[in-house]
């Protein structure tokens, strides 16, 4: 059955399998890139609103259309992030900022929780050394898997530019992973280096 | 090359995202620097700890379960609200102006004057849409677009038949004015030839008018007939390793011929290790000057320990990316002509979009470009430079106090030089040897010998390392009485050592196992008795 063509001709009920189809996929794009599930969610609607309006004018099988949902909804990010500005890359949304005990698996041990927590503790100190323009385009590039030159027509920045974002983020990365200078010494250096 | 000009290129050439003259110059420089080959390493270490970061963060968010809900109210709402597209259009921009909530707060009579002030408003902010259009939920603001203000560029003029070129032939970099219309790229001929009345050349985007000056990045010839040609662009890399007396000298005699060529140097490296100096130069010529540069550097060396040239033909890449360009800059003005004809902001933005894209692949094929000019221009040439040292003979042997018969091995620890080496041994007892490291020499005579080395390179150097009473050769080791009489008394010292062990513990342990062997012999006696 192919969903599009039903979606063209006027199936709604073709978009709602779409919707669930497709949703955590565009859901899963928009989180690293906005780092705030309220806002992936908003993208989320967004993405399918236009998919909604615009479904007419996709060319194409659904092996594609995953193709185009993910264009739409990184056009989404990337105007939503202009929109809002530079900030800090901060991870608090998605992982809240203090420990939050097991919603509905009692199967899972306080240690084991207690070592998830401290791993992604882990993770979000070392993204956090990067400032968001070069997160973005790490994001982008290890994520997503965008081309140079995608990333610099998402971004509307030069292609070299991306070039030397990247290089400078995986240095700053790399630095923090070398054993002398760990980046728990520098935690909360970078903490309050960055407004 | 140096490192620091790598540096951006390294994380790109592990993506894949460098051209292939570019990649060709990483591979060379990497052939020749470990910390480069480390860095890049640590590179991919970087972005898997980045991936795997980022999924550890991501891995426990998921969408909310009432996603769906929420976007068939947003349907539903959409639908509700499409007739009444205009008046909607109207609130949103008020909204956006914070008039909306003054408009809330006014009696009702004051109403008729602020709707006049509204829509003056919406006059103004018309000219503006396509920014407030960027705000949420405005996009709907199509009811009341207008024409963007802006006029676009002038669009390309059609093409005449025959522009005039002056001056008609020139090097590279050569300025030449156009007169007279329109030149167009089309692709070169296998012998680098092109059309009549085509250039092949960058012109900048928006249009152009005639007459116009171009510079030519490759030299080109006007032929009586009209036609032009095209020299062919070639990449030339160059590596050539020499083995010279002294790296520092030759590093600045290096140096002073790159600057009488007109070259420059990119970077030099010196490393100076206790027996090898050496070090690493690169320079880049212009293209023309490479054969004398490389010539004039063989000259310096004292061997030439291995040299290549790497030359790569871009003409057709380039000629690709400049056919590319002129599609793009004719797309560019379509686009901007559409532009203007564009009646609602939905077509504005999609337009403008279209030409965005347009215009990041026009800087992006002009940045290559300019890379393959630049690089065609001059000639990178990379020089690896080691010392040939003194040789210096030494030797050593595995045991300077021998028996007679008993093999000596001797280990040749001679540097410097250059091979094939011939060695002389002389083992003082009137034999020789051509060996490098002869292992098996006996000494049938007991007493000291003096041992000589000397050894010859393939540059006729020759140098003797000679120990004075070296070795010591004692007897030979057969039976003798006073060897049968040694081992017996060893014999006898260690069979009483023996019985002093065995006594020692009987005496110590005495405590213990008297008690044991009283009570055991009382015990017998009792149950004797007892019987």
């Amino acid at each position: 059955m192919n969903l599009i063509k039903e979606l063209q001709t006027g199936n709604q009920s073709a978009f709602e399998s779409l919707f669930h189809r497709h949703k955590d996929m565009v859901f899963k794009a928009a989180l690293p890139m906005l780092r705030d599930p309220q806002e992936a969610e908003d993208v989320v609607q967004e993405v399918f609103l236009k998919v909604h309006k615009r479904a007419g004018q996709f060319r194409g099988e659904e092996w594609n259309f995953r193709g185009w949902l993910r264009r739409i909804t990184l056009n989404e990010c990337a105007s939503r992030l202009r929109r809002n500005g530079l900030h800090q890359v901060s991870f608090e949304k998605i992982c809240g900022d203090g420990f939050d005990p097991p919603q509905d698996d009692s199967l899972v041990l306080p240690e084991k929780l207690l070592l998830q927590k401290e791993e992604q503790t882990e993770a979000q100190n070392l993204l956090a050394l990067l400032s968001e323009k070069h997160y973005l385009v790490m994001v982008l590039r290890y994520y997503h898997e965008l081309s140079y030159n995608e990333i610099a027509q998402l971004l509307e920045i030069p292609p070299g530019t991306v070039r030397s974002r990247l290089s400078t983020a995986i240095r700053t990365l790399r630095q923090a992973q070398e054993p002398d200078n760990g980046a728990n010494e520098d935690e909360g250096f970078v903490g309050e280096g960055r407004s | 090359m140096k490192c620091s000009e790598f540096d951006q290129l390294l994380v790109a050439y592990l993506d894949g995202e460098v051209l292939s003259v570019e990649r060709a110059e990483i591979e060379a420089h990497l052939s020749i620097c470990h910390r480069c080959r480390a860095e890049l390493e640590g590179f991919s270490v970087g972005q898997k700890s980045f991936r795997k970061a980022l999924d550890v963060i991501c891995a426990g968010a998921d969408l909310s379960p009432d996603a769906w809900a929420r976007m068939e109210q947003r349907l539903s709402g959409e639908k509700q609200l499409k007739p009444s597209l205009f008046f909607r259009a109207k609130l949103k921009l008020t909204r956006v102006t914070n008039i909306g909530g003054f408009v809330a707060r006014q009696p009702k009579w004051k109403m008729a004057t602020v709707g006049m002030s509204i829509v003056a408003l919406i006059a103004v902010l018309s000219v503006t849409i396509p920014e407030t259009s960027e705000k949420p939920g405005t996009k709907d603001a199509t009811a009341i677009a207008t024409p963007m203000p802006e006029a676009p560029p002038t669009p390309f003029e059609v093409p005449t038949p025959s522009p005039t070129i002056s001056p008609a032939s020139g090097p590279k970099g050569n300025r030449v004015t156009v007169e007279g219309g329109n030149i167009t790229p089309t692709a070169l001929d296998s012998s680098g030839n092109i059309g009549a009345g085509v250039v092949v050349a960058g012109v900048g985007g928006g249009g152009i008018r005639s007459p116009y000056s171009l510079t030519f990045p490759q030299g080109i010839t006007l032929y009586s007939n009209g036609s032009l040609a095209a020299d062919r662009m070639i990449v030339q890399t160059g590596n050539i390793n020499l083995k010279v007396i002294d790296v520092a000298e030759t590093l600045e005699s290096i140096k002073r011929i790159t600057a009488s060529l007109g070259g420059y140097v990119v970077s030099s490296s010196w490393q100076g290790e206790e027996n090898t100096n050496s070090a690493n130069i690169s320079i880049r010529v212009t293209a023309e000057k490479y054969d004398s540069a490389t010539g004039s550097l063989r000259d310096l060396a004292i061997e030439v320990l291995s040299e290549n040239t790497l030359a790569q033909d871009v003409t057709e890449e380039y000629t690709d990316l400049d056919a590319q360009l002129r599609n793009l800059e004719a797309t560019e003005s379509r686009y901007l002509a559409l532009l203007e004809k564009a009646e609602s902001v939905e077509e504005m933005l999609e337009v403008e979009e279209v030409l965005s894209e347009t215009r990041g692949r026009i800087e992006q094929t002009e940045g290559r470009m300019q890379y393959l000019e630049r690089t065609s221009a001059t000639s990178l040439i990379d020089i690896y430079l080691a010392e040939e040292s003194e040789l210096d003979v030494d030797f050593t042997v595995g045991i300077i106090q021998a028996e007679t018969g008993e093999w000596v091995r001797f280990s040749n620890e001679t540097s410097g030089g250059s091979g094939p080496y011939g060695y002389h041994w002389d083992f003082g007892d009137g034999t020789t040897s051509t060996e490098r490291s002869p292992g098996s020499h006996k000494y049938d005579k007991s007493g000291e010998y003096t041992v000589s080395l000397t050894v010859t390179d393939s540059k006729g150097n020759t140098d003797t390392e000679t120990k004075e009473e070296y070795i010591t050769i004692v007897g030979d080791g057969g039976w003798s009485a006073g060897d049968i009489v040694e081992s017996a008394w060893d014999g006898i010292v260690s069979f009483g050592h023996g019985i002093a062990h065995v006594m020692i513990w009987v005496g110590v342990l005495s405590v213990i196992w008297l008690p044991i062997v009283l009570m055991v012999i009382l015990g017998m006696r009792r149950w004797r008795r007892g019987h």
